[in-house]
């Protein structure tokens, strides 16, 4: 048994001195044809695949935004309503709204689809005006 | 022409008033609020002299409602 288990490992060790520098070689071989050779076609080919998706789908995709944006737009009708009060306070201009609404109507029937209130709570503020007359004349022209 | 209108008519083309003053117009709660002085001097253009001098002192205040604005519509 022992002459068996040295042959073996005899022959295990010349086919690894003899076997692996190849693998080695083989396999480094291997990665830089992948790297300098397929690497840079895969990558091509990947580029010019999303280049042709999006050739060819961006037409269906730009007909198709506007197709629904034609048809929101006769399906539907927005409306503004309200008022807008204005008051004079100390030093300013108070806007305030009231039942500002934004309505988004059924173009065919007028039904009310969706309803946004718009709060407007707005101060203006107006700094004081002064006027100065100098040497202002009047004068007044007799009709005849 | 009767004598009363010779005599507006004399006043009016020898007469011209000089104003100078200063006013301050500013918002306050309902309104507006005109503060100053005026001094106003009628003079006699012919003789070249001043006739009369007023000054007018100026405190007065506009109330203005609320003003109600329809929203514009989206047409």
């Amino acid at each position: 048994m022992s002459d068996v288990k040295t042959f073996v490992d005899t022959l295990g060790k010349d086919v690894t001195t003899v076997a692996a520098p190849r693998i080695d070689a083989l396999a480094a071989g291997i990665n830089d044809k992948i790297r300098n050779t397929y690497g840079p076609r895969v990558s091509a080919f990947a580029n010019e695949l999303v280049k042709d998706i999006v050739d060819e789908q961006s037409a269906n995709v730009r007909d198709f935004v506007t197709a629904l944006i034609e048809e929101l737009c006769q399906r539907y009708r927005p409306e503004l309503a309200g008022d807008v009060r204005a008051h004079i306070t100390q030093g300013g201009l108070d806007l305030t709204g009231q039942g500002v609404k934004l309505d988004l109507k059924r173009q065919d029937t007028g039904a009310v689809v969706a309803s946004l209130d718009i709060p407007i709570a707005i101060r203006i503020n107006v700094s004081d005006l002064s006027v100065t007359l100098k040497d202002t004349m009047i004068k007044l022209d007799v009709v005849r | 022409m009767s004598i009363v209108d010779d005599l507006v008519e004399n006043l009016v083309e020898r007469n011209a008033v000089k104003l100078n003053g200063a006013l301050t117009i500013s918002l306050v709660e309902g309104g507006l609020a005109v503060k100053g002085r005026l001094y106003s001097t009628l003079r006699d253009q012919k003789k070249g002299k001043d006739l009369l001098n007023v000054d007018i002192p100026v405190d007065a205040q506009v109330r203005v409602s609320d003003v109600v604005i329809p929203v514009p519509q989206i047409k």
